[in-house]
């Protein structure tokens, strides 16, 4: 049940939300704990194992996250049978089968490939409970004796399927004590309806270009046409993303909790570097807690910490997706990286504006090999980026994609800047402010709704022809 | 008893809870085997229904829904595959067989084009003249879309649009060059057109198949009347990927060739013929090929050069 879709915008949400509301405060987690498992069960609807494996992980973790808070000397035995479980599903879900494709390269080995399909937002999940038990460990917080509340924490249906990464010590306090107020509650209902536009009104729109692309030939498009369709990438994963993110963040508002922030205009870099600390945050912090600091970050000498960067880096490019482009972006990343560490990158943070144009570059360029994961593909769309590929069937097919896209484009490119969320904020502030919000989220709302009746929701499941 | 003990013993009491729960909803939910490979959807769904499906259309999607359909349709198909074999006219016989011919040489993606050639083909038919398409009138969906933009005739007109069936032809606005918005009355009238090519029906496969193909008569009868003078060649659907085709009730080839066959039966090879441009795009089993297309639905525009090239080849003239 994707966040964009009617069961879960008609009769999910507004059935829980009422009642949670409702919910004596001693019953409100066991509520949202009922509904997120009742989430996650129509989400693993045809395969139910899935369901029974991410309870089943909760209960083991919940265990051994007790046993490592006793403190005792075993506790470091504990740690490692509780990562080796955790880490152990998400490789056996997530990547067993690309490590028996490699293997399967060597003369005379042929395993048969498992064709798993990967449980709902277990790339999430997982990294949220590692981080309760490393925390546990490293006594920054308490273990969770209650299984109610920690299975909440992990389960919760906000940001269970997509984020943010919720680290155990952020929502520790609100877990146990939380108060809904009206206010929270309707900025969190305003949170979620610009996400929910983000997502609908732009993201959707702008990946049917990329859509149009793929079905049309990567061989068959002019370089206009294939810089045009990056760039519209850029935008749609970005809206995608942080809208979906928002609508996390807003229903964790009105449900009373305070999740981290997780986008912050990243689009407006002027380094790479900058841009990981404004992309996928929760992400970022997960790594540098929990891989870069532990490995010692760059507090032992340069080349450990190019080593560390390299090692963050791969797994970062590796978590995105089990296949070699995500490698290689996490590669790409890795040395744009160490690049801006060594020589450019105070230059171009002082000169915001060939920082801009570097960024306007790396980042449609980093997000193709996010996007195109057959190499061939890859090379073939490079070749018409720059222009030395086989001459397009249509010269000017870009006009054509402009003439649909263009204003979704130019939306777009307004919504990377902050102006939008500055304005928003000033209105906020304002004596008319009611005025002008209810009338601007009614619009958002409906127009979504139409466009989700639409059938437009989804580029990946449309199906008209 | 302290806080820690009490909640431990909470917790394995809501364990023994949830076991129950979800051994109950595996009995009454779960028990019920998602049917696969339905070969027929619901036979009437409303109208609108179909729209709104394409919301709810995600890959979890209902499961209620699903088993209800099977048991109806099986019996439904048989009968009308063994329809679909009786009707089956000359020419479409014969193109099944070249289909298996073609594609077994393996042939690189080019030489579709000159396959295109020597394509079956009825006797009065032969290469188009220079400016034969130019009082031609092509009508479709996006397949459509794509000849129009890949395989253009210059100087023919098309009606197009993404979705486009017999049911709203009259709603819909055409996307194509040259008569991008308009209607298809004005469209119709705008010219007297002397060949009229037609692809629709993977739009409407959904839809009630008699009402249907009342449909596609009338929308004959009202060309003709129209342009009396044109030669009227009928499309048969492309066929969707395998891939493409093992996830949809609906849009299959088992529904896209029964509806072909009653396509094909409308050619009587004097006013009307039945054109099947399949063999060009297929693989060995009669799949659109996975090599040939992204979505499983639409060729990659390359390809579309051979629908031209046989169009060129396939052409009445009188």
């Amino acid at each position: 049940m994707v966040f964009s879709s009617f069961d879960f915008l008609l009769w999910f949400l507004p059935f829980c939300t009422v009642v949670y509301l409702l919910a004596r405060k001693k019953a409100k987690n066991l509520c949202l704990l009922f509904f997120s498992i009742v989430f996650y069960a129509y989400g693993a609807m045809e395969i139910p194992a899935y369901l029974y494996l991410v309870l089943g992980s909760v209960v083991v973790n919940w265990v051994i996250g007790i046993l490592i808070g006793k403190n005792t000397p075993g506790k470091k035995l504990y740690l490692t049978i509780g990562l080796v479980w955790d880490f152990g599903c998400l490789f056996v879900f997530k990547y067993l089968d690309f490590f028996i494709r490699q293997f399967n390269h060597v003369p005379l080995v042929h395993l048969p490939l498992t064709h798993l399909v990967l449980p709902l937002g277990i790339s999430f999940f997982t990294f949220q409970i590692a981080s309760y038990l490393i925390d546990v460990y490293r006594g920054d917080v308490e273990a969770e004796y209650d299984l109610i509340d920690l299975g909440t924490y992990i389960l919760m249906f906000p940001q269970l399927i997509a984020g943010p990464i919720v680290r155990f010590s952020d929502v520790q306090k609100q877990l146990h004590r939380r108060k809904v107020r009206q206010k929270e509650f309707l900025d969190g209902i305003q949170i979620f309806i610009i996400g929910l536009g983000k997502k609908v009104l732009l993201a959707n729109r702008l990946g049917g270009l990329w859509d149009d692309l793929k079905n049309v030939g990567y061989d068959s498009i002019s370089t206009k046409a294939a810089w045009m369709g990056i760039i519209a990438y850029s935008m749609q994963l970005y809206f995608d993303f942080s809208g979906y993110s928002q609508m996390a963040i807003g229903m964790g508002k009105m449900f009373g909790f305070r999740f981290p922030k997780n986008f912050d205009h990243p689009y407006l870099s002027t380094t790479m570097t900058e841009f990981w600390r404004r992309w996928h945050m929760t992400l970022g912090t997960w790594f540098k807690e929990y891989v870069y600091f532990p490995l010692g970050g760059n507090r032992k000498g340069k080349g450990r910490m190019y080593f560390n960067m390299f090692v963050v880096w791969t797994l970062t490019g590796f978590w995105h997706g089990a296949d070699w482009n995500f490698i290689l972006w996490g590669m790409l990343l890795f040395v744009l990286l160490v690049l801006e560490k060594t020589y450019y990158g105070r230059f171009l943070t002082k000169h915001a504006f060939f920082g801009h144009l570097y960024m306007l570059f790396w980042i449609p360029m980093s997000w193709l090999l996010f996007a195109v994961s057959d190499l061939k593909l890859l090379g073939v769309y490079l070749s018409k980026l720059y222009g030395y590929g086989e001459p397009a069937l249509l010269p000017d097919d870009y006009t054509m994609y402009f003439e649909i896209y263009g204003k979704w484009l130019l939306i777009g490119l307004l919504f990377c800047t902050a102006l939008p969320e500055n304005l928003f904020k000033k209105i906020r502030k304002s004596r008319y402010a009611p005025v002008i919000i209810i009338p601007i989220m009614g619009a958002i709302l409906g127009l979504s709704f139409y466009c989700i009746y639409r059938g437009m929701n989804d580029p990946f499941m449309y199906f008209r022809f | 008893m302290d806080k820690k003990s009490k909640q431990i013993l909470k917790s394995v009491c809501a364990i023994i809870l949830c076991i129950a729960f979800l051994w109950t909803g595996k009995k009454f939910i779960w028990n019920q085997e998602p049917a696969k490979n339905q070969m027929q959807a619901p036979q009437t769904p409303p109208i609108a229904e179909i729209t709104s499906t394409t919301v709810s259309q995600t890959t979890l999607y209902s499961l209620t829904e699903t088993t209800t359909t099977t048991s109806l349709s099986v019996s439904d198909v048989t009968t009308t595959v063994s329809d679909a074999v009786t009707s089956t006219s000359v020419l479409t016989s014969a193109t099944s067989t070249t289909v298996s011919e073609a594609s077994q040489t393996n042939a690189p993606e080019d030489s579709s084009v000159s396959d295109a050639r020597n394509l079956p083909k009825t006797p009065d038919m032969t290469d188009a003249p220079e400016g034969y398409f130019d009082d031609a009138l092509f009508i479709g969906d996006s397949r459509m879309m794509g000849l129009s933009l890949w395989g253009r005739f210059d100087g023919a007109t098309y009606f197009a649009s993404t979705g486009l069936d017999t049911y709203k032809i009259d709603k819909s606005k055409s996307e194509a060059k040259g008569t991008k918005g308009q209607n298809f009355k004005t469209v119709l009238a705008a010219k007297q057109y002397k060949k009229v090519y037609i692809m629709l029906g993977i739009n409407e496969l959904g839809y009630d198949r008699n009402r249907t193909k009342q449909n596609y008569m009338d929308l004959i009868t009202r060309i003709k009347g129209a342009c009396p003078d044109a030669i009227i060649y009928i499309h048969g659907n492309l066929h969707v990927s395998h891939k493409r085709a093992d996830k949809d009730s609906i849009v299959n080839n088992v529904q896209i060739n029964e509806y072909n066959s009653f396509l094909a039966s409308l050619a009587d090879n004097v006013t009307t013929y039945y054109l099947d441009v399949n063999p060009l795009f297929d693989d060995t089993d009669g799949y659109l090929k996975g090599s040939y297309t992204n979505d499983g639905v639409h060729p990659y525009s390359k390809h579309y050069a051979a629908w031209k090239e046989y169009l060129a080849t396939h052409a009445v003239v009188r």
